[in-house]
């Protein structure tokens, strides 16, 4: 962990530190400490129920943890005032598991008002543009006039991802970014995802899917029991003799992978066919 | 996608503006009757007491409400400072010599009338006092006449100012009444002054005493100064006295049968062809159209004093009880008329129902 | 011992939820301006506030307002002649429609109808993530969702009694015509000889108050939610049971400082 931070040449993205939370006495996260690398991409892996999703609510400020500091692009959501979180949040942006949609909005609302809210300056055609182009790249529905309630569970995965990035933040949180997204269209997001961070952005994931993992992750954080087993870069992990790290991962990513042979293979980025 | 949902900004815009064209056309038409755009002048008066003014207390003048008092304060030297003000629009029967009274009946309400000055002129200095009614100086108005003093126009006076004609009426009734008995008198005189002269007697008395009280009650209300509790009294006086009369004229024991003694004056009067037992039974029977004209106008009162309805329930019980009283007496002198001559007795009585029950049949 | 602890402990409990719900309060209210500055994306929630929380109500609060200015009616006017007081009539109906029973009743119905909306449709967001999303993107949700909330309930609530008094005072004034035939000016002049601005104002300021009320309690109790759907009906019904209580505590103090 030494060595990888030395790595860093610049300040973190996202910095917990001795994070802690309990629900009802019961210990979710314990003494978390990670600086999340900027204008990389880190993804977290575990086993479910290893405090994954928490963790990554708590670098994205959504939850408060009992103990513990937090530190993203540099501010302290429990200091900072009302003017520098709403500056915050105009910089990032948040995929959740379940989409997490406005229900009460058309599909094009959902993702105009990010837009509307943060780039007031922008009139109603180049909002109009703006997410023509993101759900075109994406291959997303066309009948952006339809409430949540009345498309595919998939599509609203992208629209959410569509909603996300619609602002293009420099630091992006997913949770799950893929499930239930079909083939096609996640190779579609996956391209995304790849010049997002080419563009020198950051992205924190939660994921199973091996795909993601091996085509975007510079580092991976492995969580294990509210824990930080290890963390470090994607050579460094997939190369990892740990044992109870490599069987976290085999029983990771062996829910999405469809490759025979070692499934470790599957983080080398030498073998992707994108890099 | 529901029609109403589409068309949301119209139907909630439709929604607002009918409320708030409510609420303008509400609130306007509410200061226009309650003369938010009207300018009042302001005036005082000194009072040696405040018991009979309060704040609020409105001020007429005939019968229209053109002011009302604002403040009550004592002064350094305990006169007590009443301001008021006057509307603008009658702000010119604030003349020159005008005055003011406070005028109050006896439920405790009360109002403060205006009397404007003889001689018309132009409306006096806003700021200025104006005297009252029984201050030195209302009372050389008055004297000097140049005020013009109307009776007043609290509810109860004006009842009572209705009543006086009716009054006046009974007045006659009972001139006409005393003629007659008189009349009797001097028909017995010197014959008897035996028990129908006395009955007569009696009953000439009570009816004097009720002359006596109209007048009173014409006097009151001539000098608009209500004084209940005595007229009350009066009444209340006549109505005991018919009472005894009709009870000495029913007393099957004494007229009656005082009448029908053959050693009494009745025999003489059988002698004589019947005819001074025709005379008076005339003047019975007129007398007893009398009576029953009394009664009538005493049902008028009773009806009158329905304005008064509720707030002067002793007035009317004290009124049906005088009518009763007549009744009975009626009924009585119809029994003289018809026992000598061995005919009907005494009738039942006939109620004749009036508007309005005794008081004391029902709790208030 | 253990008893003084337990009533020390709900004590505190107690003490602590009143601090969090007047923080909560004080929060929504400190937003008020904001929103009403700063109004980029809030308005259509507004407009939908309105027209659910108003215009839908208004068929209620017609038939009821009605119904209870002819039994006003109905019942004065075959007691009050009795005293000579006829006219009492007119300040009974201010009395009951403008300055008590319309605030009160528009609030209750409010309360029942949109406050378990709020409270409900507020819970869901809260499980399906929704509000979060909001947080995320960098929206107060208590800007962009309680406010326009608070507002279009308070507003709706107020011209909702606003409509309460037109129907109940209308609709007496047609039932009047059946007993006690008048002519509309001469009921219209009796009203407002009754009507004083004290009533006016006691009614405007209930109206509003309530209002408040309904909005602050459905969406607390829609934002105490945590992430069980489960919670929402439990949400829903302490936010009726609650702004009941609430409301009827408000309208006897409001009366009560009316006629000190």
């Amino acid at each position: 962990m030494d060595e990888m931070l030395s790595e860093q040449m610049i300040a973190p993205a996202c910095r917990l530190t001795s994070i802690s939370l309990a629900s009802e006495s019961t210990p979710i996260l314990e003494e978390i400490t990670v600086d999340f690398p900027a204008n990389a991409c880190t993804v977290v892996m575990g086993p479910s129920g290893s405090g994954k999703s928490t963790l990554l609510k708590i670098a994205a400020g959504l939850i408060v943890p009992d103990d513990g500091s937090i530190e993203i692009l540099g501010v302290d959501p429990a200091r900072a005032s009302d003017r520098e979180i709403e500056n915050l949040r105009a910089r990032n942006g948040f995929v959740f598991q379940d989409g997490a949609l406005w229900q009460n909005m058309s599909l094009y609302d959902n993702l105009a008002l990010p837009l509307q809210y943060h780039e007031p300056e922008r009139d109603a055609a180049a909002v109009r543009a703006r997410i023509a182009e993101l759900t075109r790249e994406l291959g997303a529905t066309r009948r952006l006039e339809l409430r949540p309630s009345q498309v595919s569970a998939g599509e609203r995965k992208i629209i959410s991802f569509i909603r996300a990035i619609v602002t293009d933040p420099e630091l992006l949180f997913m949770d799950e970014p893929t499930t239930s997204v079909d083939a096609e269209r996640n190779t579609l997001l996956i391209a995304r995802l790849r010049s997002i961070r080419e563009r020198g952005r950051t992205i924190i994931a939660v994921t199973h899917d091996a795909r993601i993992a091996s085509r975007i992750a510079d580092y991976i954080l492995v969580v294990k029991e509210g824990r930080v087993l290890r963390f470090g870069s994607l050579r460094e992990i997939s190369r990892c003799a740990d044992a109870e790290v490599e069987r976290i991962l085999t029983d990771v990513l062996s829910e999405t992978a469809t490759y025979d042979g070692d499934i470790l293979d599957l983080l080398d980025p030498d073998e992707s066919p994108f890099a | 996608m529901k029609l109403r949902y589409r068309y949301a900004n119209q139907v909630v815009g439709v929604f607002v503006i009918v409320a708030i064209a409510l609420t303008v056309i509400l609130i306007v038409l509410l200061g226009v009757n309650q003369r938010w755009f009207r300018r009042n002048y302001e005036y005082y008066a000194r009072f040696d007491t405040a018991r009979d003014v309060a704040v609020g207390m409105s001020i007429t003048f005939r019968g229209f409400t053109v002011g009302r008092v604002r403040e009550i304060t004592l002064t350094e030297t305990n006169d007590v400072h009443v301001r008021f003000t006057i509307q603008e629009e009658y702000i010119d029967k604030v003349t020159r010599d005008s005055l003011i009274q406070v005028v109050t009946n006896p439920l405790g309400g009360g109002q403060i009338l205006l009397h404007q000055g003889r001689e018309p002129t132009e409306p006096i200095e806003e700021g200025s006092q104006i005297p009252t009614h029984d201050s030195e100086q209302g009372l050389r108005l008055r004297e000097e006449d140049r005020v013009i003093i109307l009776r007043d126009t609290d509810p109860i006076a004006q009842a009572l100012g209705q009543i006086d004609p009716i009054l006046a009426n009974v007045d006659k009734v009972l001139l006409n009444v005393v003629g007659l008995t008189e009349e009797i008198d001097l028909a017995f005189r010197g014959e008897s002054v035996g028990p129908v002269g006395a009955a007569l007697t009696s009953f000439e008395r009570a009816v004097a005493d009720l002359q006596h009280t109209v007048a009173g009650v014409n006097r009151v209300v001539n000098e608009t100064t209500i004084q209940i509790d005595s007229l009350l009294g009066d009444v209340q006086l006549i109505a005991r006295n018919l009472e005894q009369t009709s009870a000495a004229l029913a007393d099957p024991t004494g007229l009656v049968k005082t009448l029908l003694d053959p050693s009494g004056s009745i025999a003489t009067l059988l002698d004589d062809d019947n005819r001074l037992f025709e005379d008076i039974t005339l003047i019975i029977a007129s007398l007893e159209r009398s009576i029953a004209g009394l009664d009538e106008s005493l049902t008028q009162v009773a009806e009158f004093t329905a304005y008064l309805n509720t707030a002067q329930p002793q007035i009317l019980s004290l009124l049906e009880e005088g009518r009763q009283t007549i009744t009975t007496g009626q009924a009585v002198l119809q029994g003289i008329r018809n026992n000598p001559l061995i005919r009907g007795g005494i009738p039942e009585a006939r109620e004749q129902p009036t508007t309005f029950r005794s008081v004391r049949d029902e709790e208030f | 011992m253990h008893h003084v602890e337990r009533i020390g402990a709900s004590t505190i409990t107690r003490v602590d939820r009143f601090i969090y719900a007047v923080g909560y309060v004080v929060e929504v209210l400190r937003q008020v301006p904001r929103f009403l500055t700063h109004r980029r994306t809030g308005s259509r929630v507004l407009t939908m506030q309105v027209l659910f929380t108003g215009v839908e109500a208004l068929s209620v609060i017609a038939t009821i307002s009605l119904g209870i200015g002819t039994v006003i009616v109905i019942q004065g006017l075959s007691l009050l002649p009795q005293f000579g007081q006829g006219r009492l009539i007119y300040s009974i109906l201010i009395i009951v429609i403008t300055r008590e029973l319309g605030p009160i009743l528009t609030a209750l119905i409010v309360t029942a109808r949109s406050g378990t909306a709020i409270a409900t449709e507020l819970g869901n967001m809260v499980v399906s993530h929704e509000i979060e999303a909001y947080s995320i993107t960098g929206i107060n949700p208590i800007r962009h969702i309680v406010v326009p909330r608070l507002i279009g309930v308070t507003f709706s609530t107020f011209l909702l009694n606003l409509y309460f008094n037109v129907f109940g005072l209308l609709g007496s004034f047609v039932v009047t015509q059946f007993v006690n035939p008048v002519s509309l000016q001469e009921y219209w002049s009796g009203l407002l000889e009754a009507l004083s601005m004290t009533d006016v104002a006691s009614s405007i300021v209930k109206s509003l108050v309530f209002g408040a009320i309904t909005a602050l309690v459905a969406t607390f109790h829609g934002l105490q939610v945590e992430r069980s759907s489960t919670e929402i009906p439990v949400a829903a019904i302490r936010s009726v049971g609650r702004g009941i209580t609430l409301l009827i505590v408000a309208n006897a103090l409001i009366t009560l400082a009316y006629y000190l």
